[in-house]
C-alpha cells in the first residue's frame, strides 16, 4: 500500500484537475501567491513602522500567538472555508490510510482564509516586536515551529472530538465542555482576570524567547524552546495519525447520525406554496449537522470573542461583515444544494419557479441575519461605552448592508454557478475546497470593504452619514438579487442549476 | 430501453418538464412543454432516475409539499397513507431521507411520481435496487394508472419487467428510436436475442 504521503499527492492532484473552470484555477493560483506574499509583506512593513511603541505591542504578541492556537483548533470543528479535500463518502471503496486523511487537514489549512489571515497577523505582530538586529531572524524558526505545532494540535482536537462525539456519553462530555469554556471566558472577562489568564498563557514563554534571541542574543532559551515546539510537532503529527484512525474506526451508536431517527412531525396547517417550500428549506439547515454546527459556532464565538475583549464601538461596526460572510460560505453561496437529489422532482412540480430562488433567497438571509444579530448581541453586552448616534445608526447600517450585500453575491453564486454537494458529513461544505477558498476570499474582500466603509462613516460623527454609506452597499446587494432572478426565469439555465446539484 | 447514455432520462426530463427542449417539440396532451412548461408538470408524475428526494426532508415532507404545490383537494392524507403503507414506508413516514437505504429512496420516488394520480406516469429506473415486494408495488401503481386511462413511460434496463409492465418497447440510441414494437416481442430467449441487436 502507498504511503500517507504518497497518497495525499494523488489525492491533491486529482483534486486540482477537478477544477475545470479556468477562472478557479486562476483564484486558486493568485490565493496560492498570496499567502507567502502577504506574510513577506506583513513582516517588512512591520519592520519599517517606527519602532517606539515596540515594548508595548510586545506585551500583546503572545495573546495573538493563544488566538492563532484557538483558531486552528476552532477552524478544523467547524469547517469553515472547507478543509477536506473530497466528502468520507467519495473515497470509502478506496484504501485511503488514517494518516493521509490527518495530513489531508493539514495540507488544506493555507486555503483557509481564516488560518491565512491570522497567520499574517501572527507575523506582522512578530516582526514588530523583535528589533532589527543581526540575531532576529532566528526567531523566523522559533515562530514557523509554533505555527506547525498549533496547526497540528488543532487537526488532532478535532479526530478527537469526531471519536469522542460517537457515543452519547461522548456527545454529552463535549457540549459540558464546550459550556465549562464559554461559562469560565465569561466568568474571566467579568471579574477582570482575563489579562491574568493571558499572562499566564504558554505562549508568553515562546515570545520571551524569540525577543531574548533577538536583543540579548540568549541562545539558551532559544534553542531549548524551538526544540521543545519542534518535539511538541512531532509528537502531535504522530498522535494525530493515531487519533484519525481511532476516530475513524471507532463504531458510532444510534444517535451518532441523526438521519436514522424519526423527526417530530410539523404541524398538520395549510400553508402557501411558498411557506410549504420554505419550510423544507428551513428543515434542510437546520437538520443538517454541519450547517447547524457552523451556524451556531459563527454567531457565538465572535460574540464570545467580543464579549471577553469588551471591545469598543468602531471594532463592533466591523462585526456584522465578518459573520455575514462566513454564514453565506455554511450554504448561501451554493443555496440550491439543499435539494440535493431532490431538485430534478422539484423541478417537476407545478409552481412558479420564482418561488423556490424566494424560497431559498429568504433562509439564506435570515440563517445569516440571525448569526450576526447573535454576534452582535453579545457584543453589546461589554462595549465600551455609550454609542454616539452615529455609531449607533452606524451599526443599525453595518447589519443590514453587509447582510444584503451578503445576499445579494450568494444567490447570483447560487444561480451561476451551482456544485453538487450533499452536506451530509460534518465536514462537508457546499463547493469543492479550492472554490470555498476562493468564494471566501471574495467575501472577506467584499464585507471588510463595506464594514470599513460603513465604519468610517461612522467616526465622522454625523448621525446621517453612514445611512448615505450604507446605501451604494445595499443597492449593489440588490442589484445582484435582481440579476440571480432574470437568470433564474431563464428556463436552460434553471435546468442547469437542478441538473447539477442533483447529480453534479 | 436503451444502453447507458442513450438518452432515456434526457427524454423524460424533457416530457416532465423539467429540461427545456433544445430542438424539436415536447407535447404532453396537448400542451407543449416549451410554451407551458407548468402546464406540462401538472399533467405528469415523474420519478427520476437518480436521488429524487431532498436528503433531509421526510416522506411526509415531500407528500404534504406535493400537495400544497400540485393544489390537491382536502383529504389527500388518506392517500398518502395507503401509498406509504403498500410501499412498506409506513414505518419510516417521518424519518428524513438521507437515512433511506437505495431502496427505499426509489420506492418513495414512485409514491411521488403516482401520488395525484396523473394522466402521464414518467418512471426512470423505478426497479433499480428495489426488493421482489417493492417491484411488486411498483407494478401494481403502473396496472392502476393504466387501468384509469393514463398513460405510464418506464425507462429500464430490466427487460423481463419491461415486457411485464409494458405495452410497447421502444428502444433509444445516441438519442433516437431505433425501434419500437410491442413489448411482448421481446420476451423470452429470442426476444432478448433482439433486443441485444438492437442495443447495438
Amino acid at each position: 500500500m502507498t504511503s500517507g504521503w504518497e497518497q495525499l499527492r494523488a489525492l491533491v492532484a486529482l483534486r486540482w484537475t477537478m477544477v475545470r473552470s479556468r477562472h478557479a484555477r486562476l483564484g486558486l493560483a493568485a490565493l496560492a501567491a498570496c499567502v507567502p506574499l502577504a506574510v513577506a509583506g506583513g513582516a517588512l512593513v512591520a519592520q519599517v513602522v517606527p519602532g517606539g511603541t515596540r515594548f508595548e505591542a510586545s506585551l500583546v504578541v503572545p495573546t495573538i500567538y493563544l488566538g492563532f492556537a484557538v483558531l486552528s483548533a476552532v477552524s478544523p470543528l467547524t469547517a469553515g472555508g472547507g478543509n477536506e479535500l473530497y466528502p468520507a463518502e467519495q473515497l470509502v471503496a478506496y484504501p485511503i490510510r488514517p494518516s493521509t486523511h490527518f495530513l489531508t487537514g493539514l495540507a488544506v489549512m493555507p486555503i483557509n482564509l481564516a488560518w491565512v489571515s491570522q497567520l499574517v497577523i501572527l507575523t506582522a505582530a512578530t516582526s514588530f516586536a523583535l528589533a532589527p538586529t543581526p540575531t532576529a531572524p532566528l526567531a523566523v524558526p522559533t515562530m514557523l515551529a509554533y505555527v506547525l505545532l498549533a496547526t497540528a494540535v488543532g487537526q488532532l482536537g478535532s479526530w478527537l472530538v469526531t471519536g469522542v462525539r460517537q457515543t452519547a456519553n461522548g456527545r454529552r462530555a463535549m457540549w459540558a465542555l464546550a459550556l465549562a469554556v464559554a461559562a469560565a471566558v465569561a466568568v474571566a472577562a467579568r471579574t477582570g482576570r482575563a489579562t491574568d489568564v493571558l499572562d499566564a498563557s504558554p505562549t508568553v514563554r515562546v515570545v520571551v524567547a524569540m525577543v531574548g534571541v533577538s536583543e540579548q542574543r540568549a541562545y539558551g532559551l532559544w534553542a531549548a524552546t524551538t526544540a521543545t515546539l519542534l518535539l511538541l510537532a512531532a509528537a502531535t503529527l504522530y498522535a494525530g495519525r493515531a487519533a484519525c484512525a481511532w476516530a475513524l474506526t471507532r463504531p458510532g451508536d444510534a444517535g451518532a447520525s441523526r438521519e436514522g431517527r424519526p423527526v417530530r412531525p410539523r404541524t398538520a396547517r395549510a400553508r402557501t406554496p411558498f411557506r410549504e417550500l420554505l419550510a423544507v428549506d428551513r428543515a434542510s439547515v437546520w437538520r443538517s449537522a454541519s450547517l447547524r454546527r457552523g451556524a451556531l459556532v459563527l454567531g457565538l464565538l465572535p460574540g464570545l470573542v467580543t464579549f471577553a475583549l469588551g471591545v469598543d464601538w468602531s471594532t463592533l461596526l466591523l462585526l456584522p461583515g465578518l459573520v455575514a460572510s462566513g454564514a453565506a460560505l455554511l450554504f448561501g453561496v451554493n443555496a440550491f444544494c439543499l435539494d440535493a437529489g431532490g431538485a430534478v422532482w422539484l423541478a417537476s412540480l407545478p409552481h412558479d419557479p420564482r418561488l423556490a430562488l424566494r424560497s431559498k433567497t429568504w433562509v439564506v438571509a435570515e440563517t445569516s441575519l440571525a448569526c450576526v444579530l447573535i454576534a452582535v448581541a453579545a457584543g453589546l453586552l461589554r462595549v465600551q461605552g455609550p454609542p454616539t448616534r452615529a455609531e449607533a445608526y452606524g451599526l443599525a447600517c453595518a447589519v443590514v448592508a453587509t447582510t444584503v450585500s451578503v445576499l445579494g453575491t450568494s444567490m447570483r453564486l447560487s444561480v451561476e454557478r451551482p456544485h453538487r454537494a450533499d452536506l451530509r458529513g460534518r465536514r462537508d461544505t457546499p463547493a469543492p475546497p479550492g472554490t470555498m477558498a476562493v468564494y471566501s476570499a471574495r467575501m472577506a474582500a467584499q464585507t471588510t470593504f463595506a464594514g470599513l466603509w460603513v465604519a468610517g462613516s461612522a467616526a465622522t460623527g454625523v448621525a446621517w452619514l453612514p445611512v448615505v454609506a450604507a446605501l451604494p452597499v445595499v443597492l449593489l446587494g440588490l442589484r445582484s438579487l435582481v440579476v440571480s432572478g432574470r437568470l433564474w426565469r431563464d428556463p436552460a439555465k434553471r435546468a442547469r442549476v437542478v441538473i447539477t446539484v442533483a447529480a453534479g | 430501453m436503451g444502453r447507458n447514455g442513450a438518452g432515456k432520462s434526457t427524454t423524460l426530463r424533457a416530457l416532465a418538464g423539467v429540461l427545456p427542449p433544445t430542438a424539436g417539440t415536447v407535447v404532453v396532451g396537448g400542451v407543449d412543454a416549451r410554451h407551458d412548461p407548468a402546464g406540462v408538470r401538472a399533467r405528469v408524475g415523474y420519478c427520476p432516475d437518480v436521488g429524487g428526494l431532498v436528503p433531509r426532508a421526510t416522506p411526509w415532507e415531500h407528500l404534504a409539499l406535493a400537495a400544497r404545490l400540485r393544489r390537491m383537494p382536502a383529504g389527500w392524507e388518506q392517500r398518502a397513507r395507503d401509498l406509504l403503507e403498500r410501499f412498506e414506508l409506513g414505518g419510516a413516514t417521518h424519518r428524513v431521507t438521507a437515512g433511506f437505504s437505495h431502496g427505499m429512496g426509489r420506492r418513495l420516488s414512485v409514491v411521488l411520481a403516482a401520488f395525484h394520480e396523473p394522466p402521464l406516469l414518467l418512471l426512470d429506473e423505478p426497479f433499480d435496487g428495489v426488493d421482489p415486494l417493492g417491484v411488486e408495488a411498483t407494478l401494481d401503481v403502473v396496472r392502476e394508472a393504466r387501468l384509469g386511462g393514463g398513460a405510464v413511460v418506464v425507462s429500464t434496463h430490466l427487460l423481463s419487467l419491461a415486457v411485464e409492465a409494458c405495452d410497447e418497447a421502444v428502444v433509444l440510441r445516441a438519442g433516437r428510436v431505433v425501434a419500437a414494437a410491442p413489448a411482448a416481442e421481446l420476451a423470452g430467449d429470442d426476444g432478448a436475442r433482439r433486443y441485444r441487436a438492437l442495443l447495438g
